[in-house]
């Protein structure tokens, strides 16, 4: 008996062990903003519209101005946890926009650094960073409703 | 005698000290420029500030440079049709070759989209034009920003329906249209279009109107229309109400137009229904004519992922052209290896209401490159 329940220890472990905790997807990127944008939190549906370019301005009328990091896990899980649709779809959704409508994807860049610089520099930005990217007090955390 | 000569000297000590002074300081400032310059240099180069606002600059200016330049995008597609009708050779197809030209100037936005189908090889004379395949500006426009929910198009512009409008191989699950677009609802007008977005509460819509020439021959450069074409349509997004679904979007249209070339008044009505979760699709759309020529059509497209960039689709295609009425079932996989890439395969199961047409069965396959 306590061999069975040990064996089932051992095999409860390693599936807890293995398995990528909830947590551990929502930790694969951090949200930011400039530091003057009228918001703390958002909601998945509202980043839609902001990556997505239906949301053009904030409260106080700044223009919004998402910016993306180009590839990497932080992106595919923004894209993935947030938006709802894998960062290939999204790929696809501006391929979409740009041929019906002219309408250009979000700047991206291929370093968090640069997305950090970027926002501090431009009023009403938006984007997301790399978890493990140390942001400073240059810009904004958001979070995720 | 002795205090002015006194006061002279004074004087002459106080000038020349204060000379002194302001050489002295002159030659201090010069050795500060000359042993600090290097270093303040030194220390702004380090400073990650000041390579943050370098960075920027550089961007900025890059931007404007990439901003001052033409964009140019297109799309390829070849497709390959098979059928089990009498007569009808299977064949290969180079549909399209089209180009996109677009800028953006201040406020304003200038689009163009150049299509070359079917091997477009045409030469011409005077009025003599021979050849095959054709080349069309599909549509052109200039857009003006006049308010951050506003804007106002001119020129030769897509009419805000589905399909109208979400057409491109690269972006649609299929590689025939449905029966029903661009026969019932016109697919474009030359004119002017008035585009209002605005959100009530968890509920956003857009409001297009527009008044252009009817759809006589020659419309792009003259009509024969006293009153105009005119329309409008309503779209309604209702994701953010049904927190489940990622998009839910219900569009009505309407056009309108005085033809004496199409036989009198030409009324018609289109709705639309975009409905999607994560993984599932629900595209609908159908159209019908108050007057004239009566004709009418819909089509039901539910589809899914199979798994990552597979996903399957079923379509019932209805089109009544008031002779007779066409159906059409298609079953069909469209696969992305890559966004820019996009194969498809289908297979359709076709029937004609009209005594002397023929049942058949149909497969297509088509690949689509954005680039």
């Amino acid at each position: 008996m306590a061999r069975l329940l040990s064996i089932a220890l051992l095999i409860t472990s390693c599936i807890w062990l293995l398995s990528p905790p909830a947590l551990a997807q929502e930790q694969e990127f951090i949200l930011i903003g400039h530091p003057d944008i009228p918001v703390t939190h958002l909601s998945p549906k509202t980043l839609n519209r902001i990556f997505t370019k239906q949301l053009t301005h904030w409260s106080d009328g700044t223009p919004v101005v998402p910016v993306e990091l180009s590839r990497g896990a932080a992106r595919e899980a923004f894209f993935d946890h947030v938006i709802g649709v894998s960062a290939n779809a999204a790929k696809t959704y501006w391929i979409n926009q740009l041929m019906t409508n002219g309408q250009r994807p979000p700047k991206s860049f291929s370093m968090s650094i640069l997305v950090i610089n970027f926002i501090y520099q431009t009023p009403g930005a938006i984007g997301f960073v790399a978890a493990d990217t140390e942001t400073g007090e240059r810009v904004r955390r958001i979070s995720v409703d | 005698m002795v205090a002015p000569m006194r006061t002279e000297r004074y004087l002459s000590w106080h000038w020349r000290s204060r000379q002194v002074t302001a050489l002295s300081l002159f030659f201090l400032m010069l050795a500060v420029i000359f042993f600090a310059a290097p270093h303040t240099a030194g220390a702004q180069a380090s400073d990650p500030e000041f390579q943050s606002k370098v960075l920027h600059s550089t961007i900025a200016e890059l931007e404007q440079r990439l901003d001052q330049m033409l964009n140019l995008n297109g799309y390829f597609d070849f497709e390959y049709f098979i059928d089990d009708k009498r007569n009808s050779p299977s064949h290969f197809r180079q549909h399209h070759v089209s180009l996109f030209l677009s800028k953006r100037i201040g406020r304003w936005r200038i689009f163009t989209e150049l299509e070359f189908e079917d091997g477009a090889d045409l030469s011409a004379s005077g009025s003599q034009a021979s050849g095959n395949g054709t080349i069309k500006m599909e549509h052109g426009w200039a857009e003006f920003a006049l308010r951050k929910r506003l804007d106002v198009r001119v020129g030769k512009i897509l009419l805000p329906q589905y399909w109208n409008v979400n057409h491109y191989p690269s972006s649609v699950l299929s590689t025939h249209r449905p029966l029903m677009v661009r026969k019932v609802f016109p697919a474009d007008t030359t004119g002017l279009m008035v585009q209002w977005r605005q959100t009530v509460g968890l509920m956003g819509s857009t409001v297009n109107l527009y008044v252009g020439n009817g759809q006589s021959p020659d419309s792009s450069r003259t009509d024969d229309n006293v009153n105009k074409a005119t329309g409008g349509n309503l779209r309604v997004h209702l994701d953010r109400v049904f927190s489940c679904l990622r998009k839910a979007d219900v569009g009505v249209g309407h056009y309108s137009e005085f033809s004496p070339s199409a036989g009198g008044t030409v009324d018609v009505t289109g709705v639309d229904l975009q409905l999607s979760t994560r993984r599932f699709e629900l595209l609908a759309e159908g159209a019908f004519t108050h007057s004239g020529n009566s004709r009418e059509g819909f089509y039901l497209q539910p589809s899914t992922v199979l798994s990552g960039e597979l996903r399957s689709f079923y379509r019932y295609d209805s089109y009544d052209s008031g002779i007779s009425r066409l159906t059409r079932h298609t079953v069909g996989l469209n696969y992305r290896p890559m966004p820019q890439v996009t194969v498809k395969l289908e297979g359709n199961h076709n029937r004609d209401s009209a005594l002397q047409a023929e049942e058949y069965l149909g497969l297509a396959t088509s690949v689509a490159l954005f680039f």
